[in-house]
């Protein structure tokens, strides 16, 4: 993900908890992130957290948490039950998705307007989607922030096709 | 039992106060989707929840004294346990029911889902359908099948249909739906060329699920009042053998409200045709209330064409009439009568109660009612002996006939009396009201009819109306006075052996201080008095618009 500076000034931030294992600021070509809690724990904020989040929410199943049936989307379901589906079919899957996520987001964020902007999701959309030489479903995704800024970055989809 | 939301509220609280401490000085974000959300809070709140609903659970009423001195409900299934040592069940309360009429404009077919949804504004309670429906003019009415019939008003509509609806919730309505009571539409709830919706016929009262101080009362009581001896004794069983009893007392348990009359009671009209004219003991009249209001419903019944000579047509109605409250109190509507019904009640069938007439009948599962009325619209090519179904509209007190058979049953009748369980004798009351007010002041008029009605309801045998009272409850409200005097009418529907002797049938009574039950000697001659009569008062109008709690805002 191209980004234009760094910094650890949390200053006015709240600060959650990084999963993104592996992303590396520092480069310009995409990298393998893994999503875990690392051996070292460490913090994120700003876009990286707004991404993590945008993830969480999106890979989420609906219905997987005990007492809250209505966080997550279809996402991982609709793509484990395609079977022999085309591009139109996982495009269709990945928009429906991504509207129940960002209505989530867009919801916390109305009831909550002083969180920076840059770490308010203001749409999402589907750039490629392509197979990786293991056989794994990628999703080229551009989020755009409150704050104006297009980030790329690709969606790790855990799920062989 | 406290929700998933208000305990992960308090755990985000908790988790926020404690990273907020200078001596930690980490803010935390706990919006949905971030780590700390999904791994943390959500897991920990769904856990506690569990927990703290367990513990509630068990420490709410660890034993009969705690339940008793508890200042809040409690539901413990230890006590419901221990209920069912004594033959008790928990009543699990029950929801308002009925039929509601829904008029649109165009003749189509309408597709109603399983969760369509009404609100009663002057009661808040909201009202579902529990089955999905097809509205066809076409077909006929069929709910186990999810069928409707569209029903037309005249040629060129407006057009209905009867959909049957059950409260969203159990609980106690604080009165019965009327009959003509407007609903609106639920909260995004849309039908398209919707006109208006009316309840049709009284609905079932709503009833709590019981709580455990009013089981173990009712358990208690049933250790110590076992005989059908005294009217506490009759009253306190009753609720245990109809657990369906519509809540009547001031309390809010569900109980029947009893007089008991006897030989020395000039009431008991029953025996007196000896030498003597004295009634003799042994004979007791019960007179009994086991609604909040009087239950009006729609029957249909079959009637009997008399002769080939004309549209002469017949109904009899008695205890044999299948689910038919042989008891009623008047007929208050009826289809196809082109003229007014001339009803005549006599005697039918009292193997156990000796020495009824006509007239000692009245009110009791004894009673049988003669309709005689000219068909307005009759079968083609109908021929004398033939029969045809009817709709009529009655207004009864329920469960009168069942409590007779309860007390003739060998296991509770009492071997040396004559039990003749009777409907109380309604008086009416009616009573406008005209309040001043300020511009500035909201001021809740159905609240305010809601306690005037449960005020007049709960007056009990004996008891007088002071409409002193009524001030003092619009006075607990932002009025500047209540317009003096105020004048209430009684109505009181006197046993009367036909319908068209209406100058018996309705007798006023008129006060604007205290209004009581006359002890005059016509009255007493019909069984009339304050020890069979009690007050009745409707929140909701009138069919034909009149209201009997009538306020109005100057």
């Amino acid at each position: 993900m191209p980004i234009s500076s760094l910094t650890t000034d949390y200053t006015g931030r709240t600060r959650d908890i990084n999963i993104m294992q592996g992303a590396n600021p520092r480069v310009s070509t995409a990298t393998k992130v893994v999503l875990s809690a690392g051996k070292v724990s460490s913090y994120c904020a700003g876009v990286q957290k707004l991404l993590q989040r945008y993830t969480v929410t999106i890979l989420t199943p609906l219905g997987s948490q005990p007492n809250y049936p209505a966080f997550g989307t279809n996402l991982i379901k609709n793509l484990r039950t395609k079977g022999r589906a085309v591009k139109s079919d996982l495009v269709h899957a990945f928009n429906f998705a991504n509207s129940n996520a960002l209505a989530i987001m867009q919801q916390y964020q109305q009831a909550n307007p002083d969180i920076p902007l840059d770490e308010q999701i203001d749409t999402a959309l589907l750039d490629d989607l392509t197979v990786s030489d293991k056989g794994d479903l990628l999703l080229s995704v551009r989020v755009y922030t409150k704050a104006g800024t297009v980030v790329p970055y690709v969606l790790p989809v855990p799920i062989p096709v | 039992m406290e929700t998933i939301d208000t305990t992960q509220a308090q755990l985000e609280a908790f988790i926020l106060d404690y990273t907020a401490q200078p001596s930690v000085n980490l803010p935390v974000d706990l919006a949905p989707g971030s780590v700390l959300s999904e791994w943390l809070i959500k897991l920990s709140a769904a856990i506690q929840n569990q927990w703290r609903n367990d513990v509630a659970a068990v420490t709410g009423a660890p034993s009969v004294a705690a339940a008793v001195s508890a200042t809040g409900d409690t539901y413990s299934e230890a006590i419901t346990k221990v209920a069912s040592n004594f033959n008790v069940a928990r009543d699990d309360g029950a929801k308002a029911a009925g039929k509601v009429k829904v008029t649109v404009a165009t003749s189509r077919t309408y597709f109603i889902n399983s969760d369509f949804r009404l609100f009663q504004p002057s009661l808040n309670q909201e009202f579902q359908t529990t089955q999905a429906f097809r509205v066809d003019p076409a077909q006929t009415d069929n709910i186990a099948d999810g069928q409707l019939k569209l029903y037309s008003e005249s040629a060129n509509g407006p057009y209905y249909f009867l959909l049957p609806v059950e409260a969203v919730d159990t609980g106690d309505a604080p009165s019965t739906i009327r009959h003509n009571q407007a609903f609106v539409l639920g909260t995004n709830v849309k039908l398209t060329d919707f006109v208006q919706a009316n309840a049709f016929g009284s609905f079932t009262g709503g009833r709590a699920k019981e709580t455990d101080r009013s089981l173990i009362s009712r358990f208690q009581t049933g250790l110590s009042a076992k005989g059908m001896m005294s009217p506490v004794s009759i009253q306190a069983l009753l609720p245990t053998f109809f657990t369906g009893l519509p809540t009547v007392s001031a309390s809010g348990e569900a109980q029947a409200i009893v007089a008991m009359l006897g030989a020395n009671d000039p009431e008991v009209l029953r025996g007196k045709n000896n030498a003597f004219g004295i009634t003799p003991f042994g004979l007791v009249d019960l007179y009994i209330r086991t609604s909040q209001t009087i239950e009006t419903a729609e029957f249909t019944v079959a009637a009997v064409k008399l002769n080939n000579l004309d549209d002469t047509w017949q109904i009899v109605l008695n205890s044999d009439t299948s689910n038919f409250p042989a008891w009623f109190y008047h007929l208050e509507s009826m289809e196809f009568n082109s003229s007014s019904p001339e009803v005549v009640y006599s005697v039918y069938g009292s193997p156990e109660n000796k020495q009824l007439t006509p007239l000692t009948a009245r009110y009791s599962k004894y009673q049988q009612a003669t309709i005689t009325f000219t068909h307005s619209s009759p079968p083609v090519s109908a021929t004398a002996g033939d029969t045809t179904p009817v709709k009529i509209v009655v207004s009864y007190m329920p469960y009168i006939g069942e409590i007779q058979d309860l007390l003739l049953q060998s296991a509770h009748r009492v071997p040396a009396a004559d039990y003749l369980v009777k409907a109380v004798i309604p008086c009416q009351v009616s009573v406008n009201i005209n309040l001043q007010t300020s511009t500035s002041q909201t001021i809740p008029v159905e609240e305010i009819k809601v306690r005037i009605f449960n005020y007049i309801n709960g007056l009990q045998f004996g008891e007088s109306l002071m409409l002193s009272r009524l001030v003092d409850i619009c006075h607990d409200y932002p009025i500047r006075r209540v317009d003096l005097p105020l004048v209430a009418v009684g109505a009181i529907l006197t046993p009367a052996l036909t319908s068209s002797n209406t100058a018996e049938q309705q007798y006023s009574t008129i006060s604007n201080d205290v209004l009581s039950i006359p002890a005059e000697p016509q009255l007493l001659a019909a069984g009339v008095s304050a020890n069979t009569t009690m007050f009745f008062a409707d929140c909701s109008s009138l069919s034909d618009g009149r209201e009997t709690i009538s306020i109005t805002l100057s």
